[in-house]
């Protein structure tokens, strides 16, 4: 569907919503007065990004920094998760760190290196446990309302440091 | 990528908050053999190939090429055991003022080679070269060598003059990944405008050979049409700035179209790569290109010698247009925005060629902000700013239709800035198509550089003043 929250989808040539209409000329007529009438009434909003549309934002912002870009214009905005977690190999269970605590996280996200989602774990500061550890390639950290704002490399543990 | 290994001198972490730019002389003053190694290193970590983590529906270098072209990574970052030490960069620790790093026999991995570090898009490559930069840093080069037309550089200039000759005014040692002259193709400058009009069909805005040799034997796989739909893509995305707040009234953006656009844009320039071309190309010329990016990012010991400073309140190219009036050369007067369109628009053609953008939903963050900041909506605003003003094609101005030997124009516009052939950059109808058909940067060009050694060099020191 073309055209934002706030305006109608006119002038892409596209019928945008075809199923849901009615074939009765009247009741579009009311319907579309009726939406009309609804969007005076309301106060424009911004238009907001969904969560997909979010994730893609971080991913810029991730790909900008890897190419040294933090801010160089406009505003800075890091994605980059540094230094990069590690797992930590433990008797019976492996713990992903994340290095100091992350202002805002709420859950993480475990991909492989083919970008499929393995876990979605809360986030804890002292380390998550992991169910695949030898699988995991990229760590997304999410806000509490899901939406990823860091995403990280894993690395082995003798790579902790330098980034 | 040299920019990049500047900002992990200073913040090997990357963790710190100063958006830069850094400091480039602990860069330059660091051993060349260390900077080649590194190079080394970089391009065998893949860059942009490990990205796939991300859920990417296209990775435009092939990994297989890069694994393939790469050192042996017992050649690459294992010790010899033969007494001669180790053959990495030894690039591990944050430089100390302008002193770089020493060299560690028995180093970790290398700054930057820990997780994937991407090099920037070909695109970066051909905008800071349009700016004229290398045939000015060529010449201060020479005259630092040969004489005393300019005055006597300081030591770290003269590391940065050291290392920028071995690096890129020679050929590469001998399996380097930076190789790319040879007896078959052995002008390097030529070689770059070869890669530039293949990807992009477009030539440097600066004369290049008699006979355009680095057109011979492309065939008809030249990506002309990429012009053509830079320019509607960012036409599109203003028509939906400008219309995302609507609150009543027709909504003309075609978030269908736009992501359209972008999967044409991607396909075309993934199909210059297939197989693995163009990797070595793309990685060695950008990261050259940043080089000399970097001496001009900020007041390096280079830009103070011939006086050129800009302080905190210039910009990459008053410095190079102070270097370049010391030694003859005029730059084009778009010269700024060439050098702010190579940072953004690297990687939004990376994610496009990522295909990010080619559904209607992904298309709509070329534009959406979200009531706070969008970084890709940002960057593409900026980005079609600078457009306007560098190419002077009128891309919010959406009565104009250009379609270069194409179509006509559909509205009279305001002075046109002339191309090289004196010929409007927005064309007149149904002109035929020129041997050269985009001139990004259409206006004044370089002028030509004073190589001829019969002309006696200024008493003065300083150039002749072309400005």
């Amino acid at each position: 569907m073309s055209g934002t929250d706030s305006t109608p989808d006119a002038g892409n040539g596209r019928p945008a919503d075809s199923d849901r209409r009615s074939d009765d000329g009247a009741t579009r007529l009311a319907e579309a007065l009726i939406a009309q009438l609804e969007r005076i009434g309301t106060p424009t909003r911004a238009p907001v990004l969904t969560g997909a549309q979010a994730r893609l934002e971080t991913h810029y912002a991730l790909l900008s920094n890897l190419l040294g870009n933090f801010g160089r214009h406009g505003t800075a905005r890091d994605a980059l998760l540094s230094p990069p977690p590690t797992l930590e190999r433990l008797k019976t269970v492996t713990k992903l760190q994340l290095g100091p605590a992350i202002p805002g996280a709420s859950t993480v996200t475990t991909y492989d290196a083919a970008g499929r989602r393995l876990e979605h774990l809360p986030y804890a500061a002292s380390g998550i446990n992991v169910q695949q550890p030898d699988a995991i390639v990229t760590v997304e950290v999410e806000d509490s309302h899901g939406v990823p704002f860091l995403v990280g490399f894993v690395t082995e543990p003798t790579d902790v440091g330098p980034y | 990528m040299f920019r990049t290994l500047a900002r992990l001198y200073a913040d090997p972490t990357l963790t710190g908050t100063n958006p830069g730019p850094f400091p480039g002389d602990p860069v330059f003053t660091t051993h060349p053999i260390q900077l080649s190694r590194w190079l080394e290193q970089v391009f065998a970590s893949g860059g942009v190939t490990q990205l796939p983590p991300l859920g990417l529906e296209a990775v435009p270098i092939n990994a297989e090429a890069v694994r393939r072209l790469r050192l042996p990574a017992g050649l690459r970052d294992r010790t010899l055991e033969i007494g001669t030490g180790t053959l990495e960069s030894g690039i591990t620790t944050a430089a100390v003022s302008t002193d770089p790093p020493g060299f560690d026999p028995n180093p970790p991995p290398a700054l930057g080679t820990t997780a994937p570090l991407v090099w920037d898009h070909l695109i970066y490559a051909y905008l800071v070269e349009s700016t004229g930069i290398l045939p000015v840093f060529g010449e201060v080069i020479r005259r630092f060598s040969v004489g005393e037309t300019l005055e006597a550089p300081s030591v770290l200039t003269l590391a940065w003059a050291r290392a920028t000759e071995e690096l890129f005014f020679r050929d590469p040692p001998l399996f380097h990944i930076g190789g790319l002259t040879s007896q078959l193709r052995p002008d390097a400058a030529v070689n770059r405008r070869n890669a530039y009009w293949r990807m992009f069909g477009w030539d440097l805005p600066h004369p290049g050979p008699e006979g355009q040799p680095w057109k011979r034997d492309v065939g008809a796989a030249a990506n002309t049409r990429f012009l053509e739909l830079v320019d509607e893509l960012l036409r599109q995305v203003w028509l939906g700035f400008e219309n995302q707040n609507n609150s009543s009234g027709a909504n003309p953006t075609d978030d269908t179209y736009l992501g359209y656009l972008c999967q044409t844009l991607g396909e075309m320039l993934r199909m210059r790569r297939r197989g693995g071309m163009l990797t070595r190309e793309e990685f060695s010329y950008v990261t050259m290109l940043s080089w000399f990016h970097l001496t001009v990012e900020t007041d390096t010991a280079v830009v103070q010698d011939l006086r050129a400073t800009a302080n905190t309140a210039g910009n990459a190219a008053d410095r190079l247009a102070g270097m370049a009036s010391r030694v003859g050369v005029t730059l084009p007067r778009q010269a700024r925005e060439l050098f702010d369109l190579a940072d953004l628009l690297s990687p939004i053609l990376w994610f496009i060629e990522l295909g990010r953008f080619n559904s209607a939903a992904q298309a709509r963050t070329l534009y959406l902000t979200s009531g706070g900041s969008n970084p890709i909506a940002d960057d593409m605003l900026r980005l079609i700013d600078l457009w306007q003003s560098a190419t002077g094609r009128r891309v919010k101005d959406l009565s104009v239709v250009d379609r270069t030997g194409v179509t006509a124009k559909a509205a009279p516009r305001a002075a046109a800035p002339a191309g090289d052939s004196g010929r409007p950059a927005s064309g007149a109808a149904a002109a035929p198509r020129p041997v050269q058909p985009t001139r990004l940067p259409a206006g004044p060009t370089l002028s030509t550089i004073p190589l001829n050694p019969a002309q006696p060099a200024p008493a003065n020191g300083s150039g002749a003043k072309a400005r």
